[in-house]
Order: C-alpha cells, then sequence, then structure tokens
C-alpha cells in the first residue's frame, strides 16, 4: 500500500513528444482510472510507472521516493496485461508463485500464499493446470492471482478486460472493484471504455493526445465536464454538442445556428451573443415543449428508447424512458430540461460557467 | 458431399458402367504389369547373355517402369472412381520416391555384399558376409565412427554459441541490422571453400596467416593438424564457423516469436536477466532449439568435405569421419562393394540415432509443457 505522485511526467521519441507531462496525485489505497481514445498515451503513461518504458522528463513518486530509475522489480509493483502475459510452460500455482519464487522465498511459504489467493479468485481446483487449459475469464482471474499473491504497494491494470466478451466483462468489472475494496491497496486502470471508467474508478484521469483533459470522480466528470471532449467522452450515449449563440437577454436563453431557440436557466456573465455549444446529455430530454426536432431512426433496447433526430442541420440523441412509436410526420417535441445544460466556448471548447 | 444431379440413366445402368469400367481398369494394370515383368525377364536374359535382341541398355525397362506407373494412376481412377482419384494425387509421388530412393537403397544392399573393385578384372562378385565381417574388423571404420561421437558433441558447444548470438542480435543493439548479415555470411560460403581459405591457407603452418601470428605470440611449432586433438579442433572450428550462423539464425527466429508481454511480465515479477533466460527464455525456446540442434545433428552426420579436404581423415584417422572415410573407399581404392556396405551400415545407424533422438525429444517436450 502505498501513495503515488505523478508529476509532470513526459515521454518523447526523439523529437516525437507523445506525453506531454502529465500529473496525476494518487492518495493511498485509491483506484483510479486512465481513460481516453486509442493512441492517448494511456498505456505508455502506465509502462512508465511499471518501470518497463524510461521516462524523458518528470518524477514519479511511489510513498515520496522517486522511482524513475528502478527497474521494474524494486519498484513493488504488480501488473496485469492485457494478454495476461501467462507463462505458457509454467501451471496455475507455478504462474502465481513466480513473483514470490524469484523473491527467494521458501517453498511453504509460496504455496502458503498462493493457496490464500486461490481461494480469494475460485482458483482452487486449478492450482495444477497449465495456462492453455483454462478459459479466458479463467486466465484473467490467474492474471489477477499472479498480482496479489506478492501484496504490492501499487497494482497496475493494462485493460485487463478487453479480451473478454461482454457478459464475462461485466461480471469480471464488479469482481476487481470488489478485490479493491478488500484488499485497499492502490490500483491504476487503463482503459479505452468510459464505461468501465465510470463503473470502477474513485477518480478518472481522462487523457487525450499524451495530456491530461481532466481528473476527477465519475459524477465530477458526469456532471460538470471541463471541455467539450470530456463532455463528448464520458456517458453513452455521449451529449449532444449543439452549436449557436448564447442569448443573455432579461430570459436568457440559446439560439442554434438555424435560428432555434433553446432553453437556458441562466447566461454566464458578459456571454451575451457568444458563439458556444450547447450541451446536453441525451437522457436530459423531456418529451413535449416548445422544440421539436425530426425524426430520423428510433431504436428501442427495451428498457429505454433512442430517438436519432435533427434539429435543424444538428444531429442529436434523445434517450427516453417512454416507449415512443415513431411518428407519422417525424417531428417530435423533445426539449432539454434547462438546468442541466453545460455551455461550451465554440472556440477553446472550455467549459463556460 | 456428394453432388444430387438428377441421374440421366437408372441406377441399375448405372452399376453395370461402373462395372465396366472396373474390368477395364483390371484389364488395363494386368496388362501393364504382364509388359513390365515380360521386359525385366528380357533385360535379364539379355544381360546373362542368354538372349541377344538388342537391348543394349536397361532404358527400356524404365520406359515399362514409366508405362506401369501411368497405367496403375489410370487404373485406379477406373476401378475406384473418386477414391482412386484421391489416391492419383498422392502415386506419383509414391511411384517417383520407389524409384529414386527405394530402389536405390534396396539396389544397393545387393552390392553391399558383392566384391566389387573397379580396378579387379574380375567385375562384381557376390561375396555373402565377407564384406560385413570386413566392417566389424575395420579399425578405422570404428574409429571413424567414435569420431563422429566428438563431433556431434561439437553440435551442442555450437549451440550454446548459437544462442549466445541469437540473444545479443535480438537485443537493441547498434547496427544490428548489420550484424545480422555479417554472421549470417559464414553459411552462404560453400564448405569447400572454408576449407581451402582457411584450412588450407590461413592455417597452413609454414606461411599462413593464422601459423604466422601464433609464431608471434609465442608458439613455435603452430601446426594445427599435427595432433590428434589439435586437428580435431580444428576441424570442428572450421565447421562451427560455417554452421553456427544456421542454428543461429533459427534460434533468432524463434526468440523474435516470443511474446513480449511474458518478458515483460517477468520483469514486473523480480526476475533478474538470467533468471528470466533460466525461467523463461530458455524453456519457451525448447522447441525451436529442439528443431535446430536435431537439424544440426543430421548435417553433422553427413560431415565430410572439410575433412576430405583439410586432413583428409588425419592425422592417423584422427579426423576422420565416416562420410571421409567412405569417400576414401570408394575413390581411393575403388572398392565399391565393401563402400556400399558401409554406406549401407552407416545409414542404419544414422536412421536408429536419429529416431531414437526424435523420440527421446518429444517425450522430453512432453513433459516439460
Amino acid at each position: 500500500m502505498a501513495s503515488m505522485n505523478i508529476v509532470n511526467v513526459g515521454k518523447a521519441y526523439g523529437s516525437l513528444t507523445v506525453i506531454h507531462g502529465v500529473s496525476v496525485e494518487i492518495p493511498d489505497g485509491e483506484f483510479v482510472v486512465l481513460v481516453g481514445p486509442s493512441g492517448c498515451g494511456k498505456s505508455t503513461l502506465l509502462r512508465m510507472v511499471a518501470g518497463l518504458e524510461p521516462i524523458t522528463f518528470g518524477d514519479i513518486r511511489i510513498d515520496g521516493k522517486v522511482v524513475n530509475d528502478l527497474p521494474p522489480k524494486d519498484r513493488d509493483i504488480a501488473m496485469v496485461f492485457q494478454s495476461y502475459a501467462l507463462y505458457p510452460h509454467k501451471t496455475v500455482a507455478e504462474n502465481m508463485g513466480f513473483a514470490l519464487k524469484m523473491r527467494g522465498e521458501t517453498r511453504a511459504d509460496i504455496d502458503e500464499r498462493v493457496r490464500k489467493a486461490a481461494e480469494i479468485l475460485d482458483l482452487m481446483p486449478y492450482l495444477a493446470r497449465y495456462p492453455r487449459q483454462l478459459s479466458g475469464g479463467q486466465r484473467q482471474r490467474v492474471a489477477m492471482g499472479r498480482a496479489i499473491v506478492r501484496d504490492p504497494k501499487v497494482f497496475l491494470f493494462d485493460e485487463p478486460l478487453s479480451n473478454l466478451d461482454a457478459k464475462l466483462r461485466v461480471q469480471m468489472r464488479a469482481e476487481i472493484k470488489e478485490l479493491q475494496r478488500r484488499l485497499a491497496t492502490t490500483m491504476i486502470y487503463v482503459t479505452h471504455d468510459q464505461v468501465e471508467a465510470m463503473t470502477m474508478a474513485d477518480r478518472i484521469v481522462v487523457l487525450r493526445d499524451g495530456r491530461v483533459e481532466q481528473i476527477g470522480s465519475p459524477r465530477t466528470l458526469y456532471d460538470t465536464p471541463a471541455n467539450t471532449f470530456v463532455a463528448g467522452f464520458i456517458g453513452s450515449p455521449s451529449m449532444n454538442l449543439i452549436k449557436g449563440h448564447i442569448r443573455a437577454a432579461a430570459e436568457p436563453f440559446f439560439e442554434t445556428d438555424e435560428g432555434i431557440r433553446l432553453p437556458l436557466d441562466r447566461a454566464p456573465a458578459g456571454s451575451d451573443g457568444r458563439p458556444a455549444f450547447y450541451g446536453i446529455r441525451p437522457e436530459h430530454f423531456t418529451l413535449g415543449g416548445a422544440v421539436s426536432a425530426h425524426v430520423t431512426v428510433v431504436e428501442s433496447t427495451g428498457s429505454e428508447t433512442q430517438v436519432f433526430a435533427k434539429l435543424g442541420q444538428q444531429k442529436i440523441i434523445g434517450v427516453f424512458r417512454d416507449r415512443i412509436e415513431e411518428p407519422s410526420d417525424h417531428v417530435i417535441a423533445m426539449t432539454p430540461n434547462a438546468t442541466l445544460v453545460h455551455l461550451f466556448d465554440a472556440e477553446s471548447g472550455l467549459r463556460l460557467d | 458431399m456428394s453432388h444430387t444431379v438428377t441421374p440421366a440413366i437408372s441406377p441399375v445402368e448405372r452399376t453395370t458402367v461402373q462395372h465396366t469400367a472396373a474390368r477395364r481398369g483390371r484389364l488395363l494394370i494386368v496388362a501393364a504389369s504382364i509388359l513390365l515383368f515380360a521386359v525385366l525377364v528380357l533385360q535379364i536374359l539379355e544381360a546373362g547373355g542368354v538372349t541377344a535382341l538388342g537391348l543394349v541398355s536397361w532404358r527400356s525397362l524404365l520406359f515399362a517402369y514409366i508405362f506401369w506407373a501411368v497405367a496403375l494412376c489410370a487404373s485406379q481412377v477406373m476401378i475406384r472412381g473418386e477414391a482412386g482419384q484421391r489416391a492419383v494425387f498422392v502415386l506419383p509421388a509414391i511411384l517417383f520416391t520407389v524409384a529414386m530412393v527405394v530402389f536405390p537403397t534396396v539396389f544397393g544392399l545387393y552390392i553391399a555384399f558383392t566384391d566389387w573393385n573397379l580396378s579387379a578384372a574380375a567385375g562384381r562378385r557376390f561375396n555373402g558376409l565377407d564384406n560385413l565381417r570386413a566392417l566389424f574388423a575395420d579399425v578405422y571404420f570404428w574409429n571413424a565412427l567414435l569420431n563422429m561421437v566428438y563431433y556431434v558433441l561439437s553440435v551442442l558447444v555450437q549451440y550454446a554459441i548459437a544462442f549466445g548470438l541469437a540473444l545479443l542480435l535480438n537485443t537493441e543493439i547498434k547496427a544490428r541490422k548489420f550484424f545480422r548479415v555479417a554472421f549470417l555470411l559464414p553459411l552462404m560460403l560453400s564448405p569447400v571453400a572454408v576449407s581451402w581459405m582457411i584450412g588450407k591457407s590461413l592455417m597452413e603452418y609454414r606461411f599462413g596467416p593464422a601459423a604466422t601470428l601464433a609464431r608471434h605470440l609465442g608458439w613455435d611449432n603452430p601446426a594445427f593438424f599435427s595432433t590428434p586433438w589439435l586437428a580435431r579442433t580444428a576441424i570442428m572450428a572450421m565447421d562451427a564457423w560455417v554452421s553456427i550462423p544456421f542454428m543461429m539464425i533459427l534460434l533468432l527466429a524463434g526468440l523474435q516469436a516470443l511474446p513480449s508481454e511474458i518478458k515483460e511480465a517477468a520483469k514486473v515479477d523480480g526476475a533478474s536477466g538470467w533468471q528470466s533466460f533460466k525461467e523463461i527464455t530458455f524453456p519457451l525456446m525448447l522447441p525451436v532449439s529442439m528443431t535446430a540442434i536435431i537439424l544440426r545433428i543430421i548435417f553433422q552426420l553427413k560431415l565430410a568435405d572439410i575433412v576430405i579436404n583439410v586432413t583428409a581423415g588425419g592425422p592417423g584417422g584422427a579426423t576422420d569421419t565416416v562420410s571421409s572415410f567412405i569417400f576414401r573407399e570408394y575413390r581411393d581404392r575403388s572398392n565399391v562393394g565393401y563402400g556400399t556396405m558401409l554406406a549401407e551400415f552407416y545409414l542404419v545407424i544414422i536412421i536408429i540415432f536419429v529416431a531414437l533422438i526424435l523420440k527421446g525429444a518429444s517425450r522430453w517436450m512432453q513433459r516439460e509443457n
């Protein structure tokens, strides 16, 4: 167990800088998820924390101690790889006990701790098997078992669930979360799946092109995204961003490029006429009201209905708990909930408050 | 899956057609076999001087065999239908192998039991087990066979060096591509060229640069091929120089195919470089290693060219290989009968030895995995 400080860490390959000074402070026992689209540098950052990738600049501290130049084995971290990276020629028990064996612990000690970890992960019946004799989910568990027997200071997960099918992924998600509660160890988890990030994290770090876009709890990212990127990345289906201008009259409203009026409960000071994005989550529309859109497709998932529509020329999506049939005249009245609107500057994409 | 085409003829008629085809097929193969047998008998009579039909060479028998082979393929299709067509995909290869490998080996076995010296006026004579008896009493042959044990063992040393080089070339070193090509160069040289360039020129004991250098370093009489172990080591070194690149390239390919995440996992798990090699890389490389070693042993058992060119088996048979010994038996003594006996006997030894290695290797690998 340990706290971790990532201070202005960067990575460059020759003249190509892929990570531009990332800083994250992780208190002891926190579950932090690094999320971002592919190529955003999240895996590279994790590998730098692990010591598998040299750091070009900045500092990584574990419990206050700079570990920049320490090899992975001296950092006391455990890592779960995307491909699991199990040793194919070793049994499950040997796989899990490998790190302890390398540390030179006694046979009895190793057996004891492997057994304990196997009990936690329901792997007892498989200890004598080889990885190729296991299913994907079991292999995943062995990979986690290999990490937890060591009782490391920090756990690192590199997209550990991306090779599993959808159902197993949901199950393992819950198991990892539960494991983290139980062990109360600091964990850094990399994923490109915002649902994983939202459901598992204590705090999320959203990365794009090697820069931090926002750091915060899942709720914070959902309720107050710092910019249009985070707004669009967090939440599914993603937030509608409608282009237009703010009108800060006595009764403020938002006017889209096509001249459609959308409700606002307040306008930021001095923003009259300012070009902006009107951000509204699909689930924050109500049926009826003054705003009407042209329906293109209606999709039902059973529990909810997704309406794909056009507001003027701009595509929007609405999600409703009600069951909706596609109207015969293709016109639907759906009005944004004015209290849940986010405004972003049209040029910088930054949140306006 | 069979075609479900509406039959143009009734099933009864179709069986009749099939029967007719099968009968014709049988007729064809019987006729071809009779022809082949007749030609064989005629050739034997001609060779024995009984008849004089003007069959100067055995070529007519070859033609009869080819005709028989074609007839066999055709008759299979006619007799067995689709199953016959399937057989025709394999039959030509089998017939070719029989003609080019099995027949010569069996015929060689016959020669092995004859006394046939090219320089003797008497020609070839059957002499029963005389050659085999001579072989068992031949100290030079057993000496060469013992040398083969040393040469095969040297493959293990070559393997260790090749593995080291492969590991080196697999890391991020400067000018890696250059070194890869440079290390491969010896493999591209003919062993005959190597034996002349190095064995006969560089290591020549009066004027050879290697000998001169050795003299400068204080070795009075650097005759590399004068004492048994020195000569053997020199031959092994030359052989290693040519064949290490071969193993190295196999091992390098194996190393590059290892998933990098497994090695990273070992690093994170705290394995040092040596531990990671011992626990992860080496065990995972076992299949490739076995392949490389077994291939090299098979090649090594045929080692002859360097020995023939550099030492001709000397001094006192210390560097002799079985192949170079057989070569001298044929070339220097024109002793075809005995030479063939040696070759056939050696073939049997190789087959048994390699079969045992393969068996042992597969059993070992099963236990490892």
